[in-house]
């Protein structure tokens, strides 16, 4: 859990500054990239740069983010948050993260069969039958339909396509 | 003046756009009936799947799903008490009381029939007012059309929910984001760290289904929400109103509706406000107003035509300006860019008959939507208790699925996937997304239009205020937008102290 929504604590504030203070450091960091590059991006003809559009929206989201994180500082300017049990969510992210990599190297069937089953049991589905069913439906099921029947080309893991 | 009208009809008259507006607005109501879930995600999810058909059924699948979904809203809202979309919230007040008295499937009538209406009333709106208002936009030049982006992300940040410097840094964020890829004047890199992967740009559909399906579902697995209903919901079966019921209620239905076209048509509102703002009214002129919130008609009627009459007049700027209004305008732009067209002062002109028939789609739809309403209900019961972890467990893998279609790169889904995370704790920090999506869709035709500009008035910032009425108007609303509310804050702290 990494916020909670009810009287103001120390914990309440966190999640907005840690938000403000992220894109503060973004924010300088891709000026500083911007400003490194701007040399080598001069357009002789047109008078302008690709660089001149970055720069006023760099410096806008500076501006914003500095005046985000001292407003989420001042106990008044607080908002108040949703709930978020990264517990749920974490192994989700990673399955999901580990299916998309897989992908790359074994197509697209193989990694969602196996991470469409892990998604289901940390959803917590436990009926066999309806465990089967939704695999088979959104798994296989689904890739047989767009990439054999819609012709939808799906990443495959055999040169021909057949998987 | 006949003839595109004819096109238009054959058009839509053949079997990819009818089978297209069946198949979305069914869609869209089951999703929308689903809570949580609305129409963003359900357009977010078929979006990539537009990618190969014609601009016509595409459109029509895409506007099938809005309509519909808002509509379906509705219909969790009357049975199980909890409101399919947000718009759908104000029609739990006086839709459950009637459920509970045994009357839901007369309540589905009112609903049903109230959206039709309002919704066909707003098509009207649409095909009389998007024309009028993309002549008036023939003037627009650069500078005018660069304003008018301007202004509308400066009032999608303002009346999003949070803190209005948030809205406006999603807005440059989204921006920001927009110019990631090849520079299209210089033929430079900006953004891409040297990788092949992001120098064609970020693919606009996977952002937009990471920032709103993936997102809404890792948001919703962190609370385990199982159905509970207080109620039997199979086997509702829609009933609607006689004739005679309707007496004394046109006025509240053609108010209502009116309410929802001109709401709909400015940035940063939606069905949402358009329902709640004319429920609030309906409460003070009806006849029947102490009813209100007891299971009234009235209520119904005056939030449901409300709410569907936003569909088709949020699309005039969409179409004629080229600027949308939402999040759901949004995506159905980048669905016609994805079909090489850009919506915008030119569409009427140069794409009349392709403009008639999106026209004839909507009005298609929001009739459609009335008969599927019959069958549909039925099922809904069964549809209503399928657990949670099962719709989420679809909407991540059609979240993939939808992602790498477009493209057929499985660093799409990466990207859906590093987004959906970050927009999670944006959600949670009460950041508003819509910003960042438009911005993005926006981004563009921003830097196009700026840079045009640019060169037109040799590199004159100050130009893109003085250069013409229109521009400098526009501007004079940002302005007002953006300091409006701090100094409305001073003048009210100020008169506090004078009163004590």
């Amino acid at each position: 859990m990494i916020q909670s929504e009810g009287s103001p604590s120390p914990r309440r504030a966190t999640l907005d500054t840690a938000i403000s203070a992220i894109a503060l450091i973004v924010g300088i960091g891709l000026l500083v990239l911007t400003l490194r590059d701007q040399q080598a991006q001069v357009n002789i003809a047109a008078g302008d740069a690709p660089a001149d559009l970055p720069l006023i929206l760099l410096t806008l989201w500076i501006m914003l983010s500095a005046f985000n994180l001292i407003r989420s500082l001042a106990p008044a300017g607080r908002d108040h948050f949703e709930k978020i049990g990264m517990a749920r969510q974490s192994p989700m992210i990673l399955t999901l993260a580990a299916t998309i990599l897989g992908m790359l190297a074994f197509g697209y069937l193989i990694p969602v069969s196996v991470g469409l089953a892990v998604i289901l049991v940390l959803l917590g589905e436990r009926r066999p039958l309806i465990f089967a069913t939704a695999w088979l439906v959104l798994g296989p099921g689904l890739w047989f339909l767009l990439h054999h029947v819609l012709q939808i080309r799906l990443p495959s893991f055999l040169s021909g396509g057949l998987l | 003046m006949i003839a595109p009208i004819q096109d238009a009809f054959v058009q839509v008259f053949t079997l990819g756009p009818l089978t297209a507006i069946l198949f979305g607005t069914a869609f869209g109501i089951v999703i929308g009936a689903l809570p949580g879930l609305g129409a963003v995600v359900g357009i977010s999810i078929c979006l990539p799947f537009t990618f190969g058909m014609p601009i016509i059924p595409s459109m029509s699948l895409l506007l099938g799903v809005y309509c519909g979904a808002v509509y379906g809203g509705s219909i969790s809202a009357i049975l199980i008490n909890s409101p399919g979309t947000p718009q759908s919230a104000a029609t739990t007040l006086d839709g459950y009381p009637m459920a509970m008295r045994g009357e839901a499937g007369l309540a589905i009538g009112w609903v049903t029939m109230s959206s039709t209406i309002g919704g066909l009333i707003s098509c009207v709106i649409l095909i009389i007012g998007a024309p009028q208002i993309s002549r008036f936009a023939t003037n627009f030049g650069s500078v005018e059309i660069f304003a008018l982006i301007v202004l509308a992300l400066t009032c999608i940040s303002s009346v999003s929910k949070g803190a209005m410097s948030k809205g406006l840094l999603m807005g440059v964020v989204g921006l920001m984001l927009s110019l990631i890829g090849t520079d299209p004047v210089t033929g430079v890199d900006r953004f891409t760290f040297g990788t092949v992967f992001l120098s064609g740009g970020l693919d606009l559909i996977a952002v937009v289904i990471g920032v709103f399906a993936l997102s809404e579902a890792f948001t919703r697995i962190s609370v385990a929400q199982e159905p509970q209903h207080k109620m039997r919901t199979s086997g509702t079966r829609m009933v609607l109103p006689p004739a005679s019921a309707w007496k004394g209620r046109g006025g509240i239905l053609v108010r209502s509706s009116g309410i929802g076209c001109m709401i709909g048509a400015l940035p940063g509102t939606g069905p949402a406000t358009a329902a709640f703002v004319s429920y609030a009214l309906a409460k003070q002129s009806s006849k029947r107003g102490e009813n209100f919130g007891k299971g009234e008609p009235d209520g119904l009627i005056s939030c449901e035509a409300a709410n569907n009459a936003v569909t088709g007049s949020a699309m005039i700027p969409t179409l004629a300006l080229g600027i949308p209004g939402d999040v759901v305008t949004a995506i159905l732009m980048s669905a016609l860019v994805i079909q090489g067209i850009t919506p915008g002062v030119q569409l009427m002109a140069e794409n009349s008959a392709m403009v008639n028939a999106i026209f004839l789609a909507l009005i298609l739809i929001n009739i459609a939507m009335l008969f599927l309403a019959f069958p549909l209900i039925r099922i809904f019961g069964a549809l209503l208790s399928l657990p949670e972890r099962l719709i989420m467990t679809g909407v991540f893998i059609f979240g993939i699925l939808g992602a790498i279609t477009v493209r057929g790169n499985p660093l799409d889904a990466f990207t859906a996937l590093v987004f959906g995370v970050i927009a999670m704790f944006l959600r949670a920090g009460r950041y508003p997304l819509a910003p960042l999506v438009i911005g993005l869709v926006l981004g563009p035709q921003f830097e196009q239009n700026l840079r045009r500009g640019l060169l037109i008035h040799d590199g004159d910032f100050l130009a893109f205020f003085t250069a013409s009425w229109i521009a400098s108007l526009l501007f004079l609303v940002v302005l007002l937008v953006l300091l409006g509310p701090p100094l409305m804050a001073v003048l009210r702290a100020r008169r506090q102290e004078i009163a004590y």
